[in-house]
C-alpha cells in the first residue's frame, strides 16, 4: 500500500474523505486532550493559510515557526506547506538560562533561510521580537494563533511533487546552519516506505500512534504528522515537555488509546523503564503496540531488553521493539527492522573488527561487541559500504554507509558547496560508519571521530561508554580522541567530574579503559562540571576538545562565565538525543 | 511558602532526581544557580515537574527559560514572575 497523494498538500484537501472518523489528538501541558479530525484539520488549515496570504507569502518564501503548543505549530505548518510557502520550524526556547545562545542560533537559522515572516507563539513575542532586526530578511514577528483570524479564502497554487515542502535544519555548527531540502516526492517516497509493508505494514483503519517528540524535528514532524495525514493514520500528541517532567504520560497515553506505534530516541526507552511505577506497570496494557521504534543515537541492545522485561508484566510483545536509522539527509529513515521481526544484533570479535573493521561472529572466548540490525534497504532504496579508497566492501566489512533512492534530499538549500561535498555519482555519503550482513544494515559509528591506534580502529563512543560509569565522571561528558604522541597515536580521556579526588577518579577511567578495550590512556584529564566544549545543539565537541588539548586551551575556554550555561540545556538535549543523526555531513569537513 | 520551606522542598526534589548526592546539596541556598547544582537536563526536568507536583501548579515555558538562580524557582513556586534583571 502506498498513499493515494502526490503531494502534503493534496493529502491535506482530501484525506478527511478517506477517513472521516481519524484525526489527531493534541494533549495539553495540563493532560487535557482535544481532537480534531481530518476534515477539521483541513478547515482550519485553510484559514490559517489565507491568514499566511494575508500577511503577503507567496508560494516559495520561507516562514520560521517558533511554535510551543503542539496543535498551533501542527496546524500552522500544514496550512503554509497548502500554499506553497515554506515553512522552517525551530525549536523555541525551553530550558532554563541559554537564551544568548539561543538567539544567536535561531537568528543564524532564519538568515540562511531567507525567511520572510516569522509566526511564533504569543508567549515567545517578547523574547524573540528583537530577530526581525537582526535578519535582514525578516519583516515581521507574528502571532501564530491570530494567523486563523481572517475572513478570506486561500487561492490555492498548484503544488508539485518537487516543490520545495519543507526546510529541516540539521544540528551542524552554529555558524553555518544548513538547510536540508525535504520535497513533496522524497517525503512521500520515505513515508509510504516507512508506513508501507517493507516497514510498519499500517493501517489506517487499525493503527493509531502516539509520540512525544518534538515536532520540529524530523522524527515528530515527518514520522508523526506528515505521514500519518499522507495515510489517514490517528495520532495522539504529547508535548514533549510534558513527558520529560512526567515521564509516565508517554505509556499512559499509548494504553489508554490502545496505541501501536510510537518512536523515540534511547534515553526514553531507559528514563521510562526507571520511572516506571509498580502500580503503573499494574495498570497498563501495552499489547496493542506493535512498533515501539528506536533511533536517532547508536543504540544499545541492552538497554532496549531492560525496557522489554520492565514492561513484559504489561503484555508489550518483545517484537514491538523496532531499531531505525535514517538521517535528515534520507528525509527521515534509510533503515528500520521490520515489524513483527524481533530486533536482531550480532556479536562481533572486538579484536577483529577495531584492528580492520572486519565484522565476523565472536567465537568463544573473545571479547565481544554487540552491534544492532536496522533492517535492509527500503524498496527502490540502495545500501552500500564504501571503503576509504571509494571501493564498495562485501558483507561484514566496514566503511561509510551509503545511499541512494527516491527518499534521498536533493541538497541542502542555496548551498551547492556542501551539497557537492555530501554526494559522490548520485550516492549520499552519510558520514556514518557501519557494514551489511544479509543486506541489513548495521550503523557503527561516525566516520571523522574514529582514533586509529597502532592500525587497529577504536570507536571513541566505545571507549567514553567505558568511562562513563566510572563513579564521579558526569554521565555523558566524556569524549576520546587521539594525539600525535612519541611514536604512535596516544588516546585521550577528557571528562567532566563531580568532587575534588581527581587523581582516584582518572586511575578508575584508565582501569576501566584498560579492562574494557584493552588500551593503555595516553593522558587523562578531569574537567569541572560545564567545561568539555559542546555545540548549540550540545553534542560534545571531540573535535574541538583535541584541539583545546593540542593548545592547551582546555579548560580554560570560559564556559562557566557568569551568565552563560555551560552545561546542557533541555533543548540541547533533546536536541542532542534526536539530532544526533541529523548530525552534519558538513563534520567531515 | 517561606524561604525555609522552600528550600526543604528544593532538598526533596533533588534527593528524588539525585539520589545519592545529597551531601552536595546539604548548604543550598536560593542564590544558587541552576548551573550549581550540576543535574543534567533530564534530571533539571524531572525536577521541575515534582516540584510543580508538590506545590499544584505548572510553570509556564516561557518563564522557565528565564530562570538562573534557585531564587527564580521559587518565585515560580509561589506563583509570581520570573524578574529578569
Amino acid at each position: 500500500m502506498a498513499s493515494k497523494y502526490p503531494t502534503l498538500a493534496a493529502a491535506l484537501a482530501n484525506i478527511g474523505n478517506d477517513y472521516p472518523e481519524n484525526g489527531f489528538t493534541f494533549q495539553n501541558m495540563k493532560g487535557v486532550e482535544t481532537t480534531l479530525t481530518f476534515t477539521e484539520i483541513e478547515k482550519e488549515t485553510a484559514k490559517r493559510a489565507a491568514g499566511l496570504q494575508d500577511h503577503g507569502l507567496r508560494p516559495g518564501d520561507r516562514l520560521g515557526l517558533i511554535v510551543i503548543e503542539p496543535e498551533d505549530f501542527v496546524l500552522t505548518f500544514l496550512a503554509a506547506t497548502r500554499v506553497g510557502v515554506v515553512p522552517v520550524p525551530l525549536y523555541p526556547p525551553m530550558s532554563m538560562g541559554g537564551l544568548d545562545a539561543y538567539a544567536e542560533r535561531t537568528a543564524k537559522v532564519l538568515e540562511t533561510a531567507g525567511a520572510k515572516l516569522l509566526a511564533a507563539s504569543s508567549q515567545l513575542q517578547n523574547i524573540l521580537w528583537g530577530l526581525v532586526d537582526q535578519v535582514d530578511s525578516l519583516r515581521k514577528l507574528v502571532k501564530v494563533e491570530e494567523l486563523g483570524n481572517t475572513d478570506e479564502t486561500p487561492v490555492y497554487p498548484e503544488v508539485k511533487p518537487d516543490d520545495i515542502c519543507f526546510l529541516q535544519y540539521t544540528s551542524g555548527s552554529t555558524s553555518d546552519p544548513k538547510g536540508v531540502i525535504v520535497t513533496h516526492a522524497t517525503l512521500r517516497a520515505n513515508t509510504d516506505a516507512i508506513l508501507g509493508p517493507a516497514g510498519l505494514d499500517s493501517d489506517p483503519k487499525k493503527d493509531r500512534g502516539c509520540s512525544w517528540l518534538p515536532l520540529y524535528h524530523d522524527m515528530g514532524l515527518i514520522g508523526f504528522v506528515i505521514g500519518p495525514l499522507m495515510w489517514g493514520i490517528p495520532i495522539v500528541f504529547i508535548p514533549a515537555l510534558r513527558f520529560l517532567r512526567r515521564t509516565s504520560v508517554w505509556l499512559d497515553a499509548i494504553h489508554r488509546h490502545r496505541a501501536s506505534i510510537s518512536f523515540a530516541p534511547p534515553f526514553a526507552y531507559s528514563l521510562a523503564a526507571r520511572k516506571a511505577k509498580p502500580a503503573d506497570i499494574e495498570k497498563w496494557d501495552l499489547s496493542s503496540m506493535k512498533a515501539f521504534g528506536v533511533g536517532a543515537e547508536p543504540i544499545s541492545a541492552a538497554g532496549l531488553r531492560e525496557f522489554n522485561e520492565t514492561f513484559a508484566p504489561c503484555k508489550l510483545k518483545p517484537e514491538a521493539i523496532m531499531a531505525a536509522y535514517g538521517m535528515a539527509e534520507a528525509t527521515l529513515a534509510i533503515g528500520l527492522t521490520p515489524v513483527r521481526d524481533l530486533m536482531r544484533t550480532r556479536t562481533v570479535d572486538s579484536a577483529a573488527f577495531q584492528e580492520n573493521g572486519n565484522a565476523k561472529e565472536a567465537s568463544n572466548g573473545s571479547a565481544t561487541l554487540e552491534h544492532v540490525s536496522c533492517g535492509p534497504a527500503f524498496p527502490e532504496h540502495e545500501i552500500k559500504i564504501a571503503g576509504e579508497n571509494g571501493d564498495w566492501l562485501d558483507d561484514a566489512s566496514e566503511g561509510e554507509i551509503c545511499v541512494r533512492g527516491p527518499s534521498i534530499t536533493p541538497g541542502y538549500f542555496q548551498n551547492e558547496e556542501a551539497t557537492r561535498e555530501a554526494f559522490q555519482d548520485g550516492w549520499l555519503r552519510t558520514g556514518d560508519l557501519g557494514y551489511l550482513v544479509d543486506g541489513e544494515v548495521y550503523v557503527t559509528g561516525r566516520i571523522k571521530d574514529l582514533i586509529i591506534l597502532n592500525g587497529r580502529n577504536i570507536h571513541p563512543q566505545s571507549i567514553e561508554w567505558a568511562v562513563t560509569d566510572v563513579d564521579g565522571v558526569r554521565k555523558g561528558n566524556v569524549v576520546a580522541f587521539s594525539v600525535p604522541g612519541d611514536r604512535t597515536e596516544e588516546v585521550v580521556v577528557v571528562a567532566e567530574v563531580r568532587g575534588v579526588e581527581r587523581d582516584e577518579v582518572s586511575k578508575a577511567i584508565r582501569d576501566a579503559v584498560h579492562s574494557a578495550i584493552g588500551i593503555t590512556l595516553g593522558d587523562v584529564v578531569c574537567l569541572g562540571p560545564g567545561m568539555l566544549p559542546k555545540t548549540s545543539s550540545g553534542k560534545l565537541q571531540r573535535r574541538k576538545a583535541r584541539q583545546l588539548y593540542l593548545t592547551d586551551g582546555l579548560g580554560r575556554q570560559g564556559s562557566r562565565a557568569p551568565g552563560s550555561t555551560g552545561k546542557l540545556t533541555l533543548a540541547r538535549h533533546v536536541a542532542k538525543s534526536l539530532f544526533t543523526r541529523a548530525r552534519t555531513i558538513t563534520a567531515r569537513n | 511558602m517561606t524561604d525555609d520551606e522552600i528550600i526543604a522542598l528544593l532538598k526533596k526534589a533533588l534527593a528524588e532526581v539525585a539520589p545519592g548526592r545529597t551531601a552536595d546539596f546539604d548548604k543550598i541556598t536560593l542564590e544558587a544557580t541552576i548551573d550549581d547544582l550540576d543535574l543534567d537536563s533530564i534530571s533539571t526536568m524531572e525536577m521541575v515537574g515534582y516540584l510543580e507536583e508538590q506545590v499544584d501548579a505548572l510553570f509556564p515555558d516561557e518563564e522557565l527559560a528565564k530562570v538562573k538562580k534557585l531564587a527564580d524557582l521559587a518565585a515560580l513556586m509561589r506563583g509570581s514572575r520570573v524578574n529578569v534583571a
